[in-house]
């Protein structure tokens, strides 16, 4: 039998086991260009998928479930939602 | 019987479970009174002010946060312990549930009353069992003995590595917790063999190995969760077995585990009981047994996990079955265990007439004279036509 956790109880090493990278069908692009590395986008983000890159902020798409919300915080506008076709 | 050094203390069942509480040596407890637990409180309180427990005892606003504080304690390491009844427990069902789910090992008891309404403080099973599937392990005592002695092996079931369970230890409400009998107060040294000090290690609060309890979990890793809990449930019957036996080598007194029997053999008839009213059925085979009628008795201790095929192994070659029940399961309109039993049985049930007795309600007395009447009633049945529930005090047997 293949069983997916090694616990016997509810636990994680972080706070969400869940992966809400599979939620989404848009993903965040980021402009290297437009990009002025304020940080925004990482105070926002409300799954915490934000990381800082070498030449700007980008999202971990494992769990990014494509809200959007960098988006709408982005004075730059060096954020576009792009849409991913799946399955 | 050989002779005993252990002295007899006069207790009442609340006074049973606190000895065996402060025994099991917890470090944190909390409770908040609740007729007719309230003793049990009471006698906490007071073993720690006289400095024969040392554990901290939080004084909490209600029910609900009394297990909740016991959730934090018993993540942090701590051994846990309180007590409850009837509106108590509902108030606690929140938090209850998640006791299980998250695997927390912990005794707690259940002074057993029934739940309102009508407006009621006697005794009755209806809280307890009402909660039989939220995945706790639910021992019930004849006795006050039985209180103290299980409450003990409740952290030896609890805690052991192949189960990881909470466990009601349940006692009839004022039948036993305000009745006094004398029970043997084991050393505590004896105790502190049969029951080594315990450390969390499956789940727990720890800034040096850090975790996230219970954190958003998605939904195959949920179902992956509740088939562990179900699989540690049904090894816990070969546990709670293991560790009557291990008792009894300790202590000299056992229980038979899962379920006891008395005097089965050479009986076609068969009574079924559940609690305090055990004491009372067995003065009633004994004078049934006088007067030629062959009849035993099966007292089931565990409603959760249920011992089915224990069970299923004392019935072979009965003709008939009463079983008496201190509850109600509504929408079957019988009582708790013989629902269970009945769904244990299977194709086994169709050959045994098998009868249902609700009583013993709200404090309500189930008597030697309703059960002996119960027995002659089992001993003139001669075929399948006969009522299946019947209940004491508002329908003749």
């Amino acid at each position: 039998m293949a069983l997916k956790s090694p616990y016997q109880a509810p636990l994680g090493k972080e706070l969400y086991v869940i992966k809400t990278g599979e939620w989404r069908f848009q993903k965040p692009v980021v402009s290297k260009e437009k990009c002025t590395r304020c940080g925004i986008c990482l105070i926002f983000c409300p799954t915490n998928s934000i990381k800082e890159g070498e030449a700007s902020y980008e999202a971990d798409l494992e769990t990014c479930k494509g809200c959007g919300i960098c988006v709408n915080e982005c004075y730059a506008g060096a954020v576009t939602m792009e849409v991913e076709r799946k399955g | 019987m050989s002779p005993r050094k252990t002295p007899k203390k006069v207790v009442n069942g609340n006074m049973a479970a606190a000895y065996g509480a402060m025994l099991s040596r917890p470090t944190v407890l909390a409770a908040y009174p609740i007729t007719p637990q309230t003793p049990l409180v009471e006698y906490l309180s007071r073993f720690i002010s006289e400095g024969l427990l040392k554990a901290e005892m939080v004084e909490v606003e209600s029910e609900h946060s009394a297990l909740s504080v016991l959730h934090g304690a018993c993540l942090a390491g701590g051994r846990v312990f309180t007590g409850t009844s009837s509106q108590g427990l509902a108030l606690m069902y929140e938090p209850y549930i998640r006791t299980s789910t998250l695997r927390l090992p912990m005794v707690m008891a259940i002074a057993n009353r029934e739940v309102i309404s009508p407006q009621s403080v006697w005794g009755g099973q209806q809280d307890a069992v009402t909660l039989r599937d939220a995945g706790w392990i639910q021992i019930f005592c004849e006795n006050n003995q039985e209180i103290l002695d299980s409450v003990i092996m409740g952290y030896r079931i609890a805690e052991d590595r192949e189960v990881l369970l909470p466990v009601n230890i349940c006692y009839d409400g004022f039948y036993l917790s305000h009745m006094s009998e004398g029970v043997e107060i084991p050393s505590q040294k004896k105790v502190d063999q049969f029951l080594p000090a315990f450390g969390i290690e499956h789940i727990k609060l720890d800034p040096e190995e850090p975790m996230s309890v219970d954190p958003l979990t998605p939904g195959d890793l949920l179902t992956e969760y509740r088939f562990k809990h179900v699989e540690a449930m049904k090894r816990a019957k070969k546990v709670i077995d293991q560790v009557d036996g291990e008792f009894q080598s300790f202590f000299q007194r056992g229980y038979g585990g899962q379920v006891e029997t008395y005097r089965i053999d050479n009986a076609d008839l068969l009574i079924v009981t559940m609690g305090s009213s055990t004491g009372t059925a067995k003065v009633a085979v004994d004078l049934a047994r006088e007067q030629g009628i062959g009849i035993g008795l099966l007292k089931i201790r565990t409603l959760r996990p249920f011992p089915s095929e224990r069970m299923v192994e004392a019935i072979q070659g009965k003709k008939a079955i009463a079983v008496i029940d201190r509850n109600v399961c509504f929408g079957w309109g019988t009582g708790v265990v013989f629902m269970e039993m009945k769904a244990a049985m299977g194709p086994l049930a169709r050959g045994i007439a098998i009868l249902n007795y609700i009583g013993g309600l709200g404090g309500s007395d189930i008597t030697v004279e309703h059960i002996l009447k119960i027995i002659r009633k089992m001993d003139r049945i001669k075929d399948k036509d006969f009522k299946q529930v019947t209940w004491l005090g508002v329908e003749d047997v």
